[in-house]
């Protein structure tokens, strides 16, 4: 941060666009389409948040969430969910250890201590364990017999889930949902990216990303581009329009539209309008810009949004989804004038 | 180069008059029709008055003037009230920095510069973060070659739309209440109408002194008539003198024409008698039906001024002959005028005796109001009708003619038309004939013997008795007359109810489904 103030504005949101282009360059060299989602897990990373993939096996979930992190130059962890799970495997524990005579307890850190942790199938793991991941991805921290160990900014969780196989799966509950800043699909390859994936994968030839930052200021430059994101200005209006987007998609409220009173239980959380916030932060500043514009929050609500609203009967047997209700809710808002 | 803060402001000035113009102007064409019909009201009044009758009374015309004054003054209250509306509405910075992001496509970089630097809420500035600068200069970009007067310009088309359509309703409002307040004109005013359009047509530029004198006269006669203050008399009187103006100037005007009017005067007396045989007919309905009002009639002036006019000005031409015209339209429209007026004056029962004195006392021209004494009321006969003769209008020239004139030739009475039963006479006057009731056959024992082959129909009595044979020849009931049985025939005879409930279907097996239809 000390450094940050020496360059001008200018050069600073530059530096954001270079970073983040590069970065988004170099993960599309692994995999192969998904534009979009590569683009959203590197502005979720920037926001600070953590983000949830969820798509059938095989797409490259895993991949592309390692392949991030070798980018950005950060540590990576990767944990496998399975019912019988412990706590204790993801934080860590105290072991008993002996030297120079002496027996003392040492902590053993966990796969969460990891700059990128990637909770691949995060819906098998029992509720107990899953829990023990919230205090870590929301305080950034995790306490083990009393003692509380802070995790290395930054700490960005990425958890792909089976939308298929529900079967011995436990799904996610609602409170470490709205934690995820964004849930991001990933749909199947097109045939063209098909093509490209089976030249990649299945050739002699293998391609090994370069990161864009060393191991050793990695962190500190994304925390100094984090900040950045921070600084980016809303105005009053584009303020006004997210609270009236978090008002329309809250079932109850004076100002729900007429589908989600009908098809919700409940609407977006207060963390709901912090995503779109810092989702229209980036997005502008990906567009040179250091003022959040309407365009900004609406490229946003459905990634940062479809995840928070919960489903009430009605909707799940008329197979309505969340995106859809967003899109009403999209159409039917008027943009503050 | 001017600070982002400040063309802001200059722009939010700039916009906060055009909005206030702009509200102004919806209400801008109401105030301006409202106020030309309140200053030229008088002139439409007496427009629509003079030409086409139409009049608006005193007490209706101060109201409708009340009305337009209190519409104006609405209208302007209205008009400022959108004005200052328009002006505090826009009269925002923030407000006017989205109209500027809006019309340039800033993505709200300069709304948002507007919100941190807001001259009324200083205390915005604290939401500035370290990129601000970045800000301003890129506002101070988009602000490059931006002049207020020229992103946003006056344009008055879009409210005069709306003014226009306000105006229309208004005017539609306004047309539908004179609708309701105005008096379409009564025969009298129409008569009056009619002499004013006389006297316009007199006073034309580039006539005489006299004739433009007549057409004061005429004018002032025609007001005259309408004023229900004036008793009848002295409004006969004006007319009488206005009725001998006319004829003086029709004699001069026949002096002057010298050998014009001589040739107008043989041309009548020629078709005099030509006109007798059609005359001869009516005058022998008269005759054969009623007596006495054919004997009323049967000076016939009807007779010879019917005919005389139409050949005289056939033959006339020239001046002479359009000043001969307008001059026999004047007189006629006198006439009417007169019997108007007398019509008006006499109670509701007479009105039908004196219109008919009128026809018969034809003067040549066209019936006066009747001191006839030959006169009859409503005539008793009505197939007495078609003895009030259709006097013609310009029947000067057959004066002599008519005046001398005698019932014609009576007819065997035969030929009377039936239509003309009743009637009052001329419709020339404006009148509508009105129909009786009159019994169309006769009564029984009336008229002449009947003959079964003059009979349009006869009934048949079959009695129901028959004469007896018998010496005494009295009725005894005809038992051989053949009587219905039943009160009703032809009807189809009714079936007796079958009660019984059909035979339960038996399921017919598959093989044997083929074998039925």
């Amino acid at each position: 941060m000390g450094a940050a103030p020496q360059i001008s504005p200018n050069e600073r949101v530059a530096e954001f666009r270079r970073t983040f282009s590069k970065a988004e360059a170099e993960v599309g060299r692994v995999i192969v389409g998904h534009r979009e989602v590569i683009r959203k897990v590197l502005a979720a990373l920037f926001c600070g948040g953590h983000i949830l993939i969820e798509g059938v096996p095989g797409l490259g979930k895993t991949l592309l969430v390692k392949t991030t992190a070798d980018v950005l130059g950060l540590s990576f962890k990767r944990i496998q969910f399975t019912p019988d799970l412990m706590p204790s495997d993801i934080v860590g524990t105290q072991v008993l250890t002996e030297s120079e005579g002496r027996r003392e307890f040492r902590f053993a850190a966990g796969p969460i201590f990891a700059h990128v942790v990637l909770g691949d199938e995060i819906n098998r793991a029992t509720p107990k364990t899953q829990s023990a991941v919230l205090e870590a991805m929301e305080e950034r921290q995790v306490t083990v017999l009393g003692t509380t160990y802070v995790l290395d900014p930054p700490f960005f969780v990425l958890a792909t889930q089976n939308p298929i196989e529900l079967e011995g799966t436990y799904p996610l509950p609602e409170a470490q949902m709205d934690r995820f800043l964004f849930k991001v699909v990933m749909g199947s390859p097109k045939p063209d990216e098909l093509r490209e994936i089976l030249n990649r994968t299945t050739g002699a030839a293998s391609y090994k990303v370069a990161p864009i930052f060393d191991e050793a200021s990695a962190s500190a430059r994304i925390e100094q581009l984090k900040s950045l994101v921070r600084e980016v200005m809303v105005s009053e209006p584009v303020e006004r329009y997210i609270i009236a987007i978090i008002g329309a998609c809250t079932p109850g409220g004076p100002n729900a539209i007429p589908e989600v009173s009908q098809y919700l239980r409940f609407g977006p959380s207060p963390r709901g309008a912090q995503a779109l916030i810092l989702s229209a932060k980036v997005n502008a500043l990906l567009e040179g810009r250091v003022t959040a514009s309407y365009e900004d929050v609406e490229d946003a609500i459905i990634p940062a949004l479809r995840h928070r609203l919960l489903r009430n009967f009605q909707a799940e047997a008329e197979n309505v989804t969340t995106e859809s209700i967003l899109e009403q809710a999209l159409k039917r808002l008027k943009k503050p004038r | 180069m001017n600070s982002p803060v400040e063309l802001i402001s200059r722009t939010r000035r700039h916009l906060a008059r055009v909005n206030a113009l702009h509200g102004a102007l919806n209400f801008a064409l109401p105030l301006v029709i409202t106020l030309a019909l309140f200053v030229g009201f008088e002139r439409a009044r007496a427009f629509g008055w003079d030409r086409w009758g139409y009049a608006l009374t005193a007490e209706n015309a101060a109201i409708l003037k009340e009305i337009l004054f209190i519409v104006a003054v609405a209208e302007l209250i209205a008009m400022a009230a959108l004005a200052l509306s328009g002006y505090f509405k826009l009269n925002d910075y923030v407000a006017t920095a989205e109209r500027i992001d809006d019309h340039i496509g800033a993505h709200q970089e300069i709304l948002t510069l507007a919100t941190m630097t807001d001259p009324d809420h200083p205390q915005t500035r604290e939401r500035r973060s370290p990129l601000f600068p970045m800000l301003w200069r890129r506002t101070i970009a988009y602000f490059d070659l931006f002049e207020p007067r020229r992103e946003f310009p006056v344009s008055p088309l879009k409210p005069l739309g709306r003014s226009s359509i306000l105006a229309a309703a208004g005017l539609a409002a306004l047309a539908v209440g004179l609708m309701a307040m105005v008096k379409p004109p009564t025969a009298m005013g129409q008569i009056a109408r009619d002499l004013r359009n006389l006297a316009r047509t007199l006073g034309a530029p580039g006539a005489s002194p006299a004739s433009h004198d007549l057409a004061a006269a005429v004018r002032g006669v025609s007001n005259d008539l309408e004023n229900p203050a004036l008793p009848p008399e002295q409004k006969m009187q004006e007319l009488a003198a206005l009725k001998r103006e006319v004829e003086k100037l029709q004699q001069q005007n026949q002096k002057d024409s010298g050998a014009g009017g001589s040739r107008l005067a043989s041309a009548g007396g020629g078709t005099g008698g030509g006109s007798g045989n059609s005359n001869g007919e009516g005058n022998g309905i008269g005759q054969g039906k009623g007596a006495g009002a054919g004997s009323g009639q049967g000076n016939g002036p009807g007779q010879a001024s019917g005919n005389g006019p139409g050949r005289g000005n056939g033959s006339g031409g020239g001046k002479d002959k359009n000043s001969g015209q307008q001059m026999v339209k004047l007189s006629n429209e006198i006439d009417k005028a007169q019997a108007q007026v007398a019509q008006e004056s006499e109670p509701r029962d007479k009105t039908r005796g004196g219109s008919q004195q009128l026809a018969d006392n034809g003067s040549g021209v066209a019936p006066k109001a009747g001191n006839n004494p030959n006169a009859t009321g409503p005539l008793s006969n009505p197939n007495a009708a078609g003895d009030a003769q259709m006097p013609k209008p310009g029947g000067r020239n057959g004066d002599s003619a008519s005046r001398s004139a005698v019932p014609g030739p009576q007819a065997n009475g035969s030929s009377g038309r039936k239509d003309d039963a009743g009637s009052s006479g001329d419709t020339h006057l404006g009148e509508i004939p009105k129909a009786e009731t009159f019994a169309r056959f006769y009564a029984a024992g009336e008229g002449p013997p009947i003959r079964i082959h003059d009979a349009r129909y006869a009934t048949f009595r079959i009695p129901a008795a028959v004469e007896s044979n018998g010496a005494g020849g009295s009725l005894v009931a005809d038992n051989g007359v053949a009587r219905a049985a039943t009160p009703y025939s032809n009807l189809p005879l009714k079936q007796d109810r079958i009660t019984d409930t059909p035979d339960e279907q038996q399921l017919v097996p598959p093989r044997y489904r083929d074998l039925i239809h």
